[in-house]
């Protein structure tokens, strides 16, 4: 144990527990909020390891949590679900224009709290300057990266050139390591990642390639340094722990001083320590930020500026309307014709937006191959852990479908007009279906995740709510197909309403419920699998995650996983509703 | 004697303005069986529905006993209807249930509202429903599944569940125009023989003028919702069904 370590500990040994009797109280618990750089497991490693050290210095308990991505990190910081993060600058920004940020600390690496930003292009292209690369094809990461999108975004605009027209096809490759492989198989021209210093020619692309075999990647431009990453937490945070602030924000500095720490943090994106920071430091990306937000609001007006596609648009319409007079036409045969071509025009101007690329259409197919020989052979180690996930994802599902039945079940009693006679209840029940319905089961998992932070709890909710809807509209549908005449003769034998639906309604819909609400459990699974590509827990996530690692022999077994589910579900399913019904 | 069915000046106009009575009077004494004749629409099945309101007369008074049905609400009004048994053209059984399960349901006016809604019925309820399947012939058929009955059969619980709700009348609207003629006969002559041993009012809708000449004490004609014959079956002439049948007044509905 270091002096230094010595005295901290001594300090808020003393300081601490005194505050928490006095007007500090300590939450149960302290929340580091990372974003997934790499591979999400081996950073949740390091990431609990620097939790553990924290913990001990402040004698707090201290977790560590990896976010999905950038935007949940701030809103799980938003919400207070993450007390400290560890935030990238334009996140950062981000977080500014929504709520009051407290810079704490920057991040040190290679001895500066700066790192660069570069468009990188392949050792053998033809590429020699910016300019060169007009036509050209380009890997971002995602909108909120820093070094991936947002800097070399700006230095783009600020030398005249919009990116939007200046490349005739961009990506978002969502991680770095995603974008230098792309580069490299020659899917995109070039990427734009994280860089050191010039004159040291490293960065992304020798990091994540010094393993990979194929051809080798140079930088084309680089950016002035751009203050590297905070440990930042909400003014209200601050506030209220203004003694816990201050004792963490000397702990992870101690962290990067005291031997040990430093080897925590060495895995972490190459931390070497951290420094107090100055919010004016980020100006940079504030102004870089914000061109970047207004440049995509203009380039979305900008669509039918275009005299070519006015034109376009303009021929559509007479072929269109001159088809439409054939459909009209008393000829049987050239109606059929017209009919005919009026499709064939409508189909081929719907698939202009699918931008099929006519010329690498056939190279797509070669890069699929590529994927698909990445996927073999299958990397057995992960059986367990996936088939861990997908009895997990199968627990969701039930949970969520089971949650949301009785709901539904009310909601489609107080909708169906041979239950409820009162026509404004039913028209409200029927809105509330109706509105629950229009919002897609993915968006109300987004909204979840966002409020709760990633998790099992926003998966199970997003079905249950998904459930009442849309369970609850088929249901009344049914009900309302149901025989009236036993509901007559219940009446006829004095029963009450309650009766009524009891003897009358009831052992008629009993099949039906019974068949659907195993169908929309056999959807809630499918749901479920993909809901976890918004971080609910289970399958979907695990495949993100190794989508996201390039670890193609793991998918392959989670594929394998889902495909066996589905296909069992499916068996099992209608086999139980033929029983029923 | 005290009429057991009592309408007053029962009036029924539907939301679309078709009137479905119109300023009906009528009185049957215990133990009665009246047969009800008249064209498709003449108001046969809205009389029988008006007077135990399954369906709401627009104005006009019901009695069955000395209980005033159209004056009743909520429970209270259950417990009128139940005073009159149904017998339908349909059947309206619960399909999936069987047959001792229909008949047990009739028993639900006679329970506690608890004991009516889980189905917790009593010994009692089950000896007056075995019972009364065992009248309509279908003691061997106790425990089958309705749906896998016959028609005959099938109405046959209609029937026994009537008999089993242990109604002071009973009303059939079109009881036998889903079955076979021999059918037919023996569910009328049920529904004779029950009001008959009771002294139940049986009032049933018919098409067969035959059959309303064989089993009916009383014969009623309605004609565009109004009682255009009222006299003993016997008494029936073919002038009078030539009445009954005829095509009403194109002016009769807006008469007043």
């Amino acid at each position: 144990m270091t002096p230094r370590r010595i005295l901290l500990a001594a300090l808020l040994a003393t300081a601490l527990p005194r505050v928490g009797r006095a007007q500090e109280t300590l939450p149960p618990e302290i929340v580091l909020g990372f974003n997934p750089a790499e591979n999400a497991q081996t950073l949740q490693r390091s990431a609990d390891e620097l939790a553990r050290d924290l913990s001990e210095r402040i004698h707090v308990p201290v977790r560590a949590t990896v976010t999905l991505d950038y935007t949940t990190l701030v809103e799980s910081m938003r919400s207070g679900h993450v007390h400290f993060a560890w935030l990238t600058p334009s996140p950062l920004v981000l977080a500014e224009r929504l709520f009051g940020v407290r810079v704490l600390l920057t991040q040190v690496r290679r001895g500066q709290p700066t790192y660069f930003s570069a468009l990188v292009v392949r050792e053998d292209s033809r590429f020699r300057t910016v300019e060169d690369l007009h036509g050209g094809s380009i890997a971002w990461i995602d909108p909120t990266s820093t070094s991936g999108y947002v800097i070399p975004r700006y230095l783009l605009l600020r030398r005249g050139f919009n990116p939007s027209t200046f490349f005739t096809r961009q990506v978002f490759a969502g991680q770095h390591d995603a974008a230098v492989i792309a580069v490299q198989r020659g899917q995109v021209d070039a990427a734009a990642v994280w860089a050191d210093p010039p004159g040291e020619g490293t960065g992304a692309w020798t990091r994540y390639l010094a393993h990979r075999a194929g051809p080798r990647l140079r930088p084309l431009m680089y950016s002035p340094p751009v203050p590297s990453d905070a440990i930042a937490t909400t003014e209200t945070f601050a506030r209220e722990h203004p003694l816990l602030v201050r004792s963490v924000t000397s702990s992870l500095v101690a962290i990067g001083q005291s031997e040990e720490g430093r080897a925590i943090l060495r895995r972490l994106n190459s931390t070497d320590g951290f420094v107090p920071s100055d919010l004016r430091q980020y100006d940079l990306v504030r102004q870089a930020f914000r061109a970047t937000r207004d440049e995509q609001t203009r380039a979305r007006t900008g669509r039918f500026d275009d005299p070519r596609s006015m034109q376009i648009f303009a021929a559509l319409l007479v072929c269109a309307a001159l088809l439409g007079a054939g459909v009209l036409s008393r000829r049987p045969r050239a109606q059929r014709w017209a009919a005919f071509g009026l499709f064939a025009v409508a189909l081929g101007w719907a698939a202009l937006a699918a931008r099929i690329p006519m010329a690498d259409f056939l190279k797509g197919w070669g890069d699929i191959g590529q994927f698909i020989r990445g996927m073999f052979p299958p990397d057995r180690r992960v059986i367990a852990e996936v088939m861990e996930a997908t009895v997990l994802t199968v627990r969701l599902a039930l949970v969520g479908t089971v949650v949301g039945i009785p709901l539904a079940l009310l909601l489609g009693l107080l909708s169906a007009e041979n239950v409820t006679p009162s026509g404004f209840i039913r028209r409200a029940a029927r809105f509330a279906c109706n509105l629950n319905r229009s919002i897609d089961l993915l968006i109300i998992g987004l909204i979840l995740v966002s409020a709760y932070g990633p998790g099992a709890f926003p998966g199970v909710g997003a079905l249950a709510i998904h459930t009442v809807g849309s369970l609850g509209k088929q249901f009344y549908e049914t009900l309302e197909t149901m025989d009236p005449g036993p509901v007559e003769a219940m009446r006829s034998l004095g029963a009450t309403r309650l009766q009524v639906l009891r003897w009358g309604i009831w052992p008629q819909f009993t099949p039906h419920f019974v068949s659907q609400a195993l169908f929309r459990f056999e959807l809630n699974v499918r749901g479920a699998v993909v809901l976890g590509l918004v971080g609910a827990q289970g399958i979907g996530f695990l495949l993100q995650t190794y989508m996201r690692g390039a670890e193609y022999g793991k998918v392959t077994v989670v594929i394998a996983a889902v495909v066996t589910l589905v296909m069992a579900l499916d068996a099992v399913s209608s086999r139980l509703r033929r029983n029923t019904a | 004697m005290t009429a057991a069915v009592r309408l007053e000046s029962l009036r029924k106009v539907f939301p679309d303005g078709t009137v479905g009575l119109d300023d009906v009077s009528l009185e049957v004494p215990a133990g009665e069986f009246v047969a009800i004749l008249g064209r498709s629409g003449a108001g046969k099945s809205t009389l029988l529905r008006c007077a135990s309101r399954l369906v709401e007369p627009t104005s006009g008074r019901s009695f069955i006993g000395d209980l005033e049905v159209t004056g009743a609400r909520g429970r209270a009004l259950a417990k009128a209807r139940a005073r009159a048994g149904f017998v339908f053209q349909q059947f309206n059984l619960v399909r999936s249930y069987t047959s001792l399960e229909n008949v047990l349901i009739a028993r639900i006016s006679h329970n506690s509202w608890l004991r009516g809604l889980i189905g917790l019925w009593t010994p009692h309820d089950h000896e007056v429903a075995r019972r009364c399947l065992d009248e309509v012939g279908l003691s061997s058929k106790v425990d089958t599944p309705v749906r896998s009955l016959s028609g005959g059969q099938q109405q046959r619980v209609a029937v026994a569940r009537a008999f089993a709700q242990e109604p002071s009348a009973l009303f059939a609207d079109e009881p036998t125009a889903s079955l076979d003629p021999n059918l037919a006969a023996t569910v009328l002559a049920m529904l004779k023989d029950y009001g008959k041993a009771r002294g139940v009012p049986v009032l049933v809708n018919v098409h067969t003028i035959e059959h309303a000449r064989r089993y009916a004490d009383r014969i009623v004609g309605l004609s565009a919702g109004r009682v255009v014959h009222d006299g003993p079956a016997s008494a029936l002439t073919d002038e009078a069904v030539a009445a009954i049948y005829a095509a009403p007044r194109a002016a009769a509905p807006e008469d007043h």
